[in-house]
């Protein structure tokens, strides 16, 4: 009763700043909307830029041409235009020259060179850049042999969920709606514990007939609702604005959503035992925000870290908070299917509370100002 | 001997007759259609006329295939047949379709019978009848 008390006082605290209110919703939204602009890759491979010189002409390279044209943005430019787009512009990852007499060549069964200028600082981009050649190459040999046979062909078939591709709006929208709202909590539950030392309440409340369980989980409480509200009006404005897929399962979706929020702003009154001050809050927020999200797989997928770091990042709250609602929304696991991620956030967010409970104290100085 | 027979050459025989029958036309098209193509990937072509050379039963009737920035020998290989001429073989840029079709079918020969042969035809051509219709 105590606990629902203090967490409806620090509600109608909290819905006092409308200004507040928005602006957790509004910043991490302008955020997600710029990172999508900046990112967004949902033709794939299509999306990578292929200058090709053709200076043949010839059958081959229309062939080539039009083999590269289904997985490439390939523009057909001069030398110069291709050297400038890749060395000057950095526009484009590679530039491919098609010889002279390429064709001729080719069809008198002469071996012939064709050279890709490369710009290796976009590695990525030029690995399927090199892969689409590959592809090319097979495609123009079975052209000369029409008894050509595929004895090999792929059935991609997703054992986690119904898609077969992925678009980097999966990764940011959760990872970056996941950090601020760790952000969110790791500001508001410091302030809001060491304000109360600002405003001479923090020692009344120490020495209150109020269990200090029952005070810190009213305040957790208030921070909780807040921040769960927070991190599904998120991922509803990625479904809406971005179609970004929820799951199968709303069910799981609220589940590990609230878990998640749970289990983080329990850590972040962990981190408020440790700022004494006010002016600590900023700092250190920020500093376990971006530390947890870098290495909790919230900015960059997990797996492009080095695997020291992946095995550290087993124990920090944000890469269970990411698995879980990646469980949901790229392998479409049921409640059952997560129900291990659950137990895992339920565990942190408990041996979090009862850390903070043991560490946290009002500040009997700040209460004196 | 037609370019079908003689790309099949040692394995002709070996066909029975309704083998035989059945396999002609699909060769046939198979020509036309790897022939139809070839010559679609060439850029704005000139088809040129540059000589014959007529040869005990049959002809050479060497031609050019033109583009804006190279040109292919083309040489047909024909013989009379009744008021027409067939042509028996083609060579592109010194290299005999025949020859090499023959180089396909002999590796195809080695691992499958002609009934497979002939099932293998008929499927790339009902794919690429899919494809054309997409």
């Amino acid at each position: 009763m105590k606990t629902l008390t203090v967490m409806l006082k620090d509600l109608r605290l909290i819905g006092r700043d409308r200004f507040g209110l928005v602006g957790m919703l509004v910043v991490p939204i302008v955020v997600i909307m710029v990172i999508a602009v900046a990112t967004q890759s949902g033709n794939s491979g299509k999306s990578i830029l292929f200058p090709v010189v053709n200076e043949d002409q010839g059958p081959i390279a229309t062939a080539l041409i039009r083999s590269f044209r289904k997985h490439l943005d390939v523009h057909i430019v001069s030398r110069a235009d291709a050297v400038r787009l890749v060395a000057d512009a950095n526009k484009a990852p590679a530039a491919l020259i098609l010889p002279p007499e390429l064709s001729k060549h080719y069809l008198g069964q002469k071996p012939s060179t064709i050279e890709l200028l490369t710009d290796p600082a976009q590695w990525q981009e030029l690995d399927g850049i090199k892969l689409a050649m590959l592809v090319a190459d097979r495609d123009t040999a079975s052209q000369s042999d029409p008894l050509s046979q595929e004895l090999l062909t792929v059935r991609e078939e997703s054992l986690t969920g119904h898609g077969l591709s992925f678009s980097s709006l999966k990764q940011n929208i959760p990872g970056f709606s996941l950090m601020f709202v760790l952000l969110t909590l790791l500001f508001t539950v410091s302030l809001g514990l060491r304000e109360e030392e600002v405003w001479g309440t923090g020692t009344r409340l120490s020495v209150a007939p109020v269990p200090m369980a029952s005070l810190l989980g009213g305040k957790l409480l208030a921070r909780w609702i807040i921040g769960t509200v927070q991190l599904l009006l998120l991922l509803l404005f990625g479904h809406f604005v971005y179609g970004l897929g929820l799951g199968d399962s709303p069910l799981a979706m609220v589940a590990v959503v609230t878990v998640a929020v749970a289990s983080m702003t329990c850590f972040a009154a962990v981190v408020a035992a440790f700022v004494r001050t006010r002016e600590q809050a900023v700092p250190v927020g920020l500093a376990v925000a971006f530390i947890l999200a870098s290495l909790g797989g919230l900015l960059w997928p997990l797996y492009s870290l080095p695997e020291s770091v992946q095995k550290v990042a087993q124990v920090l709250i944000t890469t269970w908070s990411m698995f879980g609602i990646q469980d949901v929304i790229l392998r479409e696991r049921s409640l059952t299917g997560v129900s291990t991620v659950l137990l895992i956030l339920i565990a942190y967010g408990f041996a979090s509370f009862l850390i903070a409970l043991r560490l946290f104290r009002y500040s009997d100085r700040a209460g004196a100002i | 001997m037609g370019a079908d027979t003689k790309a099949l050459g040692q394995h002709w025989s070996s066909f029975t007759l309704a083998q035989q029958k059945e396999f002609l036309p699909l060769f046939r098209e198979l020509i036309q259609r790897a022939y139809v193509q070839d010559l679609l990937l060439f850029q704005n072509p000139d088809f040129v006329y540059s000589g014959q050379q007529l040869l005990a039963g049959g002809a050479l009737v060497d031609t050019k295939i033109v583009t804006p920035k190279d040109q292919f020998d083309v040489r047909y290989t024909l013989i009379p047949a009744g008021d027409k001429w067939m042509v028996t073989a083609i060579t592109v840029e010194g290299v005999s379709l025949t020859v090499n079709y023959g180089n396909q079918f002999n590796r195809v020969q080695s691992r499958m019978t002609a009934d497979d042969l002939v099932a293998l035809m008929k499927r790339k051509f009902s794919n690429s009848n899919g494809e054309a219709q997409t």
